[in-house]
């Protein structure tokens, strides 16, 4: 068995000479969200591979103390393995990563009634690490540090007031000696920032906004002072690319939804493009200064969230190594920007959609369908996709030994209008409404793609009769692991989406998987618990996600038994 | 009423209790926002006019108010987690329209009317929008008005997040007029500028609104208490609604296309008796003196007129004729040439 341990090590090391500088230098720990900076969630590990994936077994699990929409990564540095709960997070976790023993808990107290203040559910995506610290940013608008090895909380500071609709979800991303974190939300009104907070003293380093106010460039792509609460917030997880020395960032949707407010309301956009909203942002992170920036949506009346993760790798663009970013939108299209400079390398669509026909490649802007962008009065009928996108913050990865981009899908289409009769803390407004709960073209709702980044297509699909499927990660072994909102845990043939393993965690799993080895055995491990607050977005689709599977919280981790 | 102050009112989202002196077997569980004023508040010695609204027709059916308190930032979602969960049973101040909530709420005949209103200096002098052209207008974010303001050129709105924050900035100088939701800003001035300020109301589309109780689908008997207690409490829910400051003066047609329809309408069925324009000279047919005539009851009593006629003084019945969208028109084209009082 050692012997073996070793071979695979070996080959371990070999594919991870051969990447790149950004990617995927996990090896056997897994220290970062996204596995590592570059967010590719592919793991050099070969211990598990398609020869005995079937055999996989679970070593352990471990009960998250809350229930409905997990999305939490687990993040493994040394021997202990952290993971967060839902719901504030109500709970984090350090285990021995080797058998679950819970080391230390720490549970923040969280503002009661916090849910009436979160947009989209109490979900917690994990925590990031660095010097001995871990970093939890909270729903409640704080960031905190904790010792990594006690849990102790050596500060917290706030990075938003919750009660303005604005909490925070995501790990933050850890540059140098910075913590750097954005926040979600803003219904009610906010404009966009990025914070960078000294990791031993808890003190903000800068602040950037993320929508220019009156006078700064880029403050007459909005209409009147529509900018002051123009949103446009990073509620997703950073990356960074530290040869470059560039962080970035996906912004939201612009505020509010009635882009009558912010501009022309139509597709001539003219120069109300309402910048830096569905934008990608490369930001340098020692100023905090913006550096370029690329907008996917421009004026977005969709709800066409830029945020999706940037996966950083170097990619062979016309016999040359060029150094790229990827992204999924959730407005459809696949992204490949030089991340040096934000230059539009392509752009193809990765589902049916039908708000554009194309992306120009001279202007970067998209060519839209005018009869499929809402205003105010007027309803346009089945847009493709729907609001949550072709791809929603379900992470994808890049495998650098196939080359190809696994991602989750989504199939929904939608109709949307300008004005409906709301109601909000005893007033009565016109709001924008929708109807979510329309299947896209073919019936699924859901499929799981790989995705050639350079010649920008498919090379193969799953289909699946339910949506929001969960995040990827992709391993030296020739898989790709991930889950589904019935519960199923899948282990799939890399090259051919062929299906090799499942295991059933008795909840749906949206959140991504991840790898690590650790004594020499490499160990998968998956958060599983079904999504709850967005089921009632869809109607009848969402009685169908609901019935999938019951509201769950538990970590599960496999390994291969020992013979 | 002393008694429900002292009550110990803390948890945002749990039932609460308010005890009155004697207390019935039976609750009447209200839905409402613990933080909400001059419309709802759990705590401190004003508790707002749906939750002293609720106080009145839980008395009035026998029963015991009980609360479930829950933060209405969210609308669609506060229904959904409070009265469609079972949590309460009425929903006061929910908007009188079938759009919202679909078919899973019933509501009671409307009880108040609400809506926007323009805030200015005294004098304040409004008879269309084309009067704040020009000026600098404080609005809040997400409403009808910065909508209103955005998709018409010539307009300049300083937004802010929260009405009260733009009442500020109006005293402030910061802007001229503001243009907020007539319950939030006559609250603010009531309550914090000694009504030093002139409210109008205006209305237009997404600017006037009627506020009715909502109950759960299936509680029809409930909605038929209801709507027979809330028809009774008519002068209570007016000196409620001045109590709290709520703008009461019939609201100003802004865009002039409903008086202009309704013009129109006046001009071709009524002006034979009542002149063109309803310019008449013969003050019992001057229809610009009804306000002066019927004050706060003068669009309820043209309604009723104009609806079932005064068979007996010549006024024939227009109801088959106009019908309700007709009359509608006509009774806003009617407001816009009243004579001030």
């Amino acid at each position: 068995m050692r012997a073996l341990a070793t071979s695979f090590l070996a080959t371990a090391l070999l594919v991870t000479g051969l990447v790149s500088s950004v990617g995927a230098q996990t090896g056997g720990a897994w220290a970062v969200y996204g596995g590592d900076n570059a967010n590719t969630r592919y793991s050099t590990l070969t211990q598990i591979n398609a020869s005995n994936v079937g055999r996989l077994k679970v070593a352990w699990a471990l009960q998250l103390g809350s229930l409905r929409s997990q999305e939490s990564t687990p993040i493994v540095v040394g021997d202990l393995l952290y993971v967060t709960s839902s719901h504030g997070p109500k709970n984090v976790f350090a285990v021995d990563a080797r058998t679950g023993e819970v080391r230390w808990r720490y549970s923040p107290e969280v503002p009661a009634g916090i849910e009436q203040y979160a947009c989209c559910d109490v979900n917690n995506r994990g925590v990031a690490h660095a010097n001995g610290k871990i970093f939890v940013a909270r729903l409640d608008g704080h960031l905190a540090a904790l010792d990594a090895r006690t849990g102790k909380e050596l500060w917290k500071s706030q990075v938003i007031d919750h009660t303005s609709g604005s909490i925070i979800t995501s790990p933050p991303t850890i540059v140098k000696n910075l913590v750097i974190t954005g926040f979600g939300g803003g219904e009610f009104g906010v404009r966009g920032y990025i914070t960078a907070f000294d990791q031993n003293t808890g003190r903000e380093v800068w602040k950037l906004y993320t929508v220019p106010a009156a006078g700064e460039p880029g403050s007459d792509t909005w209409k009147g002072d529509s900018w002051k609460f123009g949103g446009g917030v990073a509620w997703h997880i950073g990356s960074y690319d530290p040869a470059l020395n560039l962080l970035y960032y996906g912004t939201s949707n612009p505020a509010p939804w009635g882009a009558a407010i912010r501009g022309n309301d139509s597709s001539n956009i003219g120069q109300f493009t309402n910048l830096y909203t569905a934008s990608t942002l490369a930001i340098n992170p020692d100023t905090g200064k913006l550096v370029w920036h690329y907008q996917h949506t421009p004026h977005d009346a969709w709800d066409y969230d830029g945020v999706n993760e940037l996966v950083l790798v170097d990619l062979d663009i016309g016999g040359q190594k060029t150094p790229v970013a990827l992204k999924a939108d959730r407005n459809g299209f696949f992204y490949v920007l030089d991340r040096r400079n934000g230059k539009l390398l392509s752009a193809d669509k990765f589902v049916d959609l039908n708000w554009a026909k194309s992306i120009d490649m001279a202007t970067g802007r998209p060519v839209e369908n005018a009869e499929k962008r809402p205003r105010l009065g007027f309803r346009a009928k089945d847009i493709c996709p729907n609001l949550i996108g072709g791809k929603n913050w379900m992470p994808m990865s890049y495998s650098f030994q196939t080359g190809l981009v696994y991602l989750p899908t989504m199939n929904l289409c939608m109709d949307m209008e300008g004005a409906q009769p709301q109601y909000k803390r005893g007033a009565f407004y016109l709001a924008v409404e929708f109807d979510l709960g329309k299947t896209g073209p073919g019936g699924h709702l859901g499929e799981v793609i790989a995705w050639d980044p350079v010649k920008q297509q498919k090379v193969w699909g799953n289909k699946d009769e339910l949506p929001y499927l969960g995040g990827m990660l992709s391993t030296a072994g020739g898989l790709v692991f991930h889950g589904d909102l019935k519960g199923w845990f899948k282990a799939l043939d890399a090259k051919t989406g062929s299906m090799l393993w499942k295991f059933n965690t008795g909840s749906g799993v949206s959140a991504a998987p991840m790898t690590y080895e650790l004594g020499g055995k490499q160990y998968l491990a998956v958060v599983s618990g079904r999504t709850f607050a967005i089921p009632a977005f869809f109607g009848p689709i969402g009685e169908k996600m609901v019935a999938a599977s019951a509201e769950g919280g538990t970590l599960f981790v496999f390994e291969l038994p020992t013979q | 009423m002393k008694s429900r102050a002292t009550a110990a009112v803390v948890a945002l989202t749990a039932s609460v209790v308010l005890a009155g002196p004697a207390i019935p077997a039976e609750t009447l569980r209200v839905c409402a926002d613990p933080d909400n004023l001059p419309f709802s508040r759990a705590e401190g010695s004003e508790h707002g006019l749906y939750v002293e609204l609720a106080e009145l027709v839980a008395s009035r059916l026998g029963l015991r108010p009980e609360y479930a308190w829950f933060i209405s930032n969210y609308g669609r979602r506060a229904v959904r987690s409070t009265l469609l969960a079972d949590r309460c049973d009425a929903y006061f101040g929910l908007p009188d329209d079938a759009e919202f909530m679909g078919r899973s709420v019933i509501r009671t005949r409307p009880f108040l009317d609400v809506g926007y209103a323009v805030i200015g200096p005294r004098p304040l002098a409004l008879s269309s929008l084309n009067d704040i052209k020009g000026r600098r207008v404080a609005v809040q974010f997400g409403t009808t008005p910065q909508l209103l303001l955005a998709t018409r050129p010539g307009f300049t709105a300083v937004t802010f997040r929260l009405a009260e924050e733009a009442m500020e900035a109006l005293t402030r100088g910061e802007a001229d007029v503001a243009f907020l939701w007539g319950p939030s800003a006559g609250y603010f001035n009531k309550t914090r500028l000694g009504g030093a300020y002139a409210i109008v109301p205006v209305a237009g589309e997404g600017l006037q609104w009627q506020a009715a109780v909502g109950v759960r689908k299936g509680q029809d008997s409930l909605k038929v208490d209801l709507d027979r207690v809330l028809d009774q409490l008519k002068p209570e829910i007016n000196t409620l609604a001045d109590k709290y400051g709520f703008p009461l003066a019939r609201p100003i047609e802004l865009d002039g296309r409903r008086g202009e329809i309704g013009r129109s309408l006046f001009n071709q069925h009524c002006s034979h008796c009542h002149a063109p324009n309803a310019m008449s000279p013969e003050p019992t047919r001057d229809l610009r003196r009804l306000t002066l005539r019927y004050g706060s009851r003068m669009r309820e009593t043209a309604y009723a007129t104009i609806m079932g006629g005064r068979v007996d003084k010549g006024m024939p019945a227009w109801k088959d004729m106009l019908g309700e969208e007709g009359i509608q028109h006509v009774l806003g084209f009617l407001e816009s040439v009243q004579r001030a009082p």
